[in-house]
């Protein structure tokens, strides 16, 4: 072997290894991945689940921050009236609001009802007591309403999709808006022009 | 002139030609390249107290510690005396920083509250100072963990 | 020598099944039986065609499934289907505008070998049926996100068609064919001429702007005009009912409504009122135009040899002939909102230059090879000078004639079942809330459930099919 074409199987074989080694792209086996971290699938087309948890969390995390449950002087009773799904794709709201229901419970600053239009359609326990013959509505103090929208846009090959979750805390009786707060999750990616 | 001198002039100038070719080529590649970094400007005696945590750093890639380090935690409580954090993270390289981060939290026997958590995605330009902001879930909470890390 | 013909032979048959298509086939079998309102039988090759289609046919497939299920009255069943499609579609979409695999097959065949990643107009259409079959199934908040996908499907179609023009281009780049020298040739120019100006029932029919459907914009309409929440829904009402009174000028129903939203308080309840849709009619399809032409070839050398090359294209037909049958509701005549012939020929003639280009592409490059085949057997035969050398190449000069003839194949995938039209009537709903449909000489009765708004949906393939009636609330 020369000289010149040692020094060429050389270079052949550590830049096949550098490509070997940066390989990505061999197809993973199923696996389970925590559906809150960094390794989700994100999508443009779609809220994916991880998107729920951000709005979800920082929306209710600025209700906190803003003290928006002291209003009343009391731990007041929230009930979730309508969150309205202004995407072009469907989904069911539910995994935004059980999950700010349940973050608002656990923070302990408002008891949070099944009596307004969401639950209410499901709620098989004021079905069953009203069975028992008993029934005591007590009328929630603040109703949360809500929207999810989605704004895109594209730049040649790039697809851009923010979607918008707004949320508002409403003084029941007052009608007066006592919270009003907005997380937009915004994302981009690009299409291969050309594949296998 | 010699053959021999003609010989050396020629290779030096095929040398300082090369110099300067590869000097261009990497002046080219480092304007086309380089993100704009960001410039700061506040009170030099600012008037606010802060509450200073001092905190305990365990690091385990140094690329995250460039471009999001903790240079500052502060303290507070909402109005409703619910624990709140605030962190800078500050992006020293040259280039976007961009990060996933989590707030966790502890009560005072040091255990997790368990609370839906997801990684948060964060984006610091070169040079800037991030603040992060988190309030406990509830009044139990009593400490914080702020884990970071680089988004490929 | 052998081998070599021996891995061509195998290449080329590969290449055969691989362009190979028994669509045209069961569409036809499926279109006669939907032509005819034998909705059942309609079902069942659709249910076959989507269970047997490959990745490439499987949407256009599913289409036409999800159609045929909610003529027989299966909403979720439609509904499934219909969110199978919008996932073959998202599938497409996040692939490569450009698949090295799929083109490979597609140069030495024929555009069949490519998938059907959905026109315009079907991913528009795909989110109406969405959206009717919401409210047909009483889920008005859901029909909102099928109609804001229909309407981000419009905008999207632009795009996308940029992108299909700039793949066709780079597919002519590829293969080093100049298409405006192959167009310019005054045999295939003037094939190509007659064969549009043949084309008289298509020529009649006109073409709508930028991909917009207007039945889909009128429905967006009318739905955030009654079932709509904000000030924002009512503007987006507005704007759309603007759009199809610009689109479908002599649509009185469209002026009521838009003067109804420039009243103080739009809201505000005028009485209640009944919209009864008539969904008539087959849409065009696509029929194959076979042109074949003997050309004068470069084969190396400086040589030139002259080929035959097989052209096989699309075109519309399956028009309906005869116009449409009268139709109204209660004595009133509908009036069309939208012309689906017209939707079908905008996509068709926006997408035909792409198609013909790389059709050319690919004909003169089969052509091109088969010629060079024989000239290499024909080289080979004259030296050995042997009559087995010489069979080889007769052999050669029939198989690449054989394989140009069999693999030239338009791509008539095309969503068959869609309506020729949408009319509509707008009226205060009858106080016994009886509404009497005629479409030709079938009438049938409906009765309007209590609402607000309420819709008829009225659906007929033919004036000899007694129409299927269905009915829905948009406004409690």
């Amino acid at each position: 072997m020369t000289k010149k074409s040692k020094i060429f199987a050389v270079i052949a074989a550590a830049a096949s290894l550098a490509v070997a080694g940066c390989a990505s792209r061999q197809p993973q086996p199923a696996r389970y991945v925590d559906s809150g971290s960094p390794e989700t699938v994100v999508s443009l087309e779609k809220v994916n689940v991880q998107d729920f948890a951000m709005a979800a969390e920082a929306l209710v995390k600025d209700m906190l921050m803003e003290d928006a449950f002291a209003e009343t002087g009391k731990k007041p009773v929230i009930a979730l009236s309508r969150v309205m799904n202004d995407t072009s794709n469907n989904f069911d709201t539910a995994l935004l609001t059980d999950k700010v229901q349940e973050m608002i419970l656990k923070s302990r600053k408002a008891t949070v009802s099944m009596s307004m239009s969401v639950d209410r359609k499901n709620d098989s326990v004021a079905e069953d007591v009203a069975a028992l013959g008993e029934t005591e509505t007590v009328i929630p103090d603040m109703t949360l309403i809500g929207t999810i929208s989605e704004i895109t846009a594209r730049e040649k090959s790039t697809r851009q999709v923010s979607y918008v979750f707004k949320m508002r805390l409403v003084g029941t009786r007052t009608r007066n808006i006592v919270w009003m707060g907005e997380k937009v999750i915004t994302k981009q990616g690009q299409r291969d022009s050309v594949g296998w | 002139m010699t053959s021999h001198f003609k010989k050396n002039l020629c290779a030096t100038w095929k040398s300082v030609a090369l110099c300067v070719a590869g000097a261009a080529i990497a002046l080219a590649i480092t304007a086309c390249y380089s993100t704009p970094s960001v410039n700061t400007v506040e009170n030099a005696n600012a008037g606010a107290k802060k509450k200073l945590v001092s905190d305990k750093r365990i690091y385990t890639d140094s690329g995250t510690a460039n471009i999001a380090d903790p240079i500052e935690i502060r303290t507070g409580t909402t109005p409703a005396g619910t624990l709140k954090i605030q962190v800078e993270l500050m992006n020293s390289t040259s280039y976007v920083g961009r990060v996933f981060y989590l707030f966790e939290w502890f009560d005072e026997d040091g255990m997790k509250i368990e609370m839906p958590e997801v990684w948060n995605p964060l984006v610091i330009p070169p040079g800037k100072v991030e603040s992060l902001t988190d309030v406990a879930p509830n009044d139990r909470a009593k400490d914080f963990r702020l884990s970071l890390i680089r988004r490929e | 020598m052998l081998s070599r013909i021996s891995a061509i032979a195998a290449l080329a048959c590969a290449a055969l099944l691989a362009g190979c298509s028994s669509y045209h086939d069961d569409a036809n079998s499926l279109r006669v039986s939907w032509l005819r309102a034998d909705f059942d039988r309609a079902e069942k090759i659709a249910q076959k065609g989507n269970a047997s289609a490959d990745e490439n046919d499987k949407l256009v497939w599913q289409l036409d499934f999800a159609t045929t299920l909610r003529a027989n009255g299966d909403i979720a069943g439609s509904q499934r289907v219909f969110d199978a499609a919008a996932d073959t579609i998202a599938n497409w979409d996040s692939q490569a505008d450009v698949l090295m695999s799929k083109e490979i097959a597609a140069g030495v065949t024929n555009l069949n070998a490519l998938p059907y990643r959905g026109k315009g107009s079907d991913r528009i259409m795909l989110q109406t049926y969405r959206a009717l079959n919401f409210l047909e199934n009483g889920q008005t908040e859901e029909a909102r996100p099928a109609l804001n996908a229909a309407f981000q499907a419009q905008s999207d179609a632009l795009a996308n068609h940029a992108r299909e023009i700039a793949v066709a281009q780079g597919a002519a780049e590829k293969n080093s064919v100049d298409v405006e020298k192959l167009k310019s040739n005054p045999k295939i120019s003037e094939a190509l001429e007659n064969e549009r100006a043949a084309n008289t029932e298509a020529n009649s029919v006109a073409v709508y702007a930028d991909y917009v459907n207007p039945f889909t914009t009128w429905l967006h309409g009318i739905y955030f005009m009654h079932a709509g929440i904000t000030d924002g829904d009512f503007e987006r009402a507005k704007k759309s009912l603007e759009r199809v009174s610009q689109m479908i000028p002599r649509n009185s129903f469209v002026r009521e409504d838009l003067k109804s939203l420039a009243a103080e308080d739009p809201a505000a309840n005028s009485g209640e009122i009944t919209y009864v849709i008539f969904e008539y009619g087959v849409a065009p399809t696509l029929w194959k135009t076979n042109i074949d032409l003997l050309i004068p070839v470069p084969t190396g050398y400086g040589r030139i040899t002259v080929v035959p090359i097989a052209i096989s294209l699309p075109r519309l037909g399956g028009f309906s002939r005869g116009g449409l049958p009268p139709m109204s509701a209660n004595g009133v005549p509908a009036q069309t909102v939208c012309d689906m012939r017209s939707v079908v020929k905008t996509d068709f003639e926006n997408s035909y230059p792409s198609i013909l280009k790389r059709t050319l592409v690919t004909a003169f490059v089969k052509s091109a090879a088969s010629a060079a085949a024989n000239v290499a057997t024909s080289a080979y035969a004259n030296s050995r000078g042997d009559a087995g050398s010489a069979l080889i190449a007769i052999g050669t000069m029939i198989g690449t004639s054989a394989f140009t003839l069999a693999t030239s194949d338009a791509d008539t995938r095309i969503w068959q079942t869609l309506p020729e039209n949408y009319s509509i009537v707008r009226m205060k709903t009858p106080e016994d809330r009886r509404v009497n449909i005629a479409v030709g000489y079938r009438s049938v009765a409906a009765t309007v459930p209590a609402g607000a708004t309420t819709v008829v949906f009225v659906k007929s393939v033919s004036p000899a099919q007694w129409p299927i009636v269905k009915t829905f609330v948009l406004k409690k």
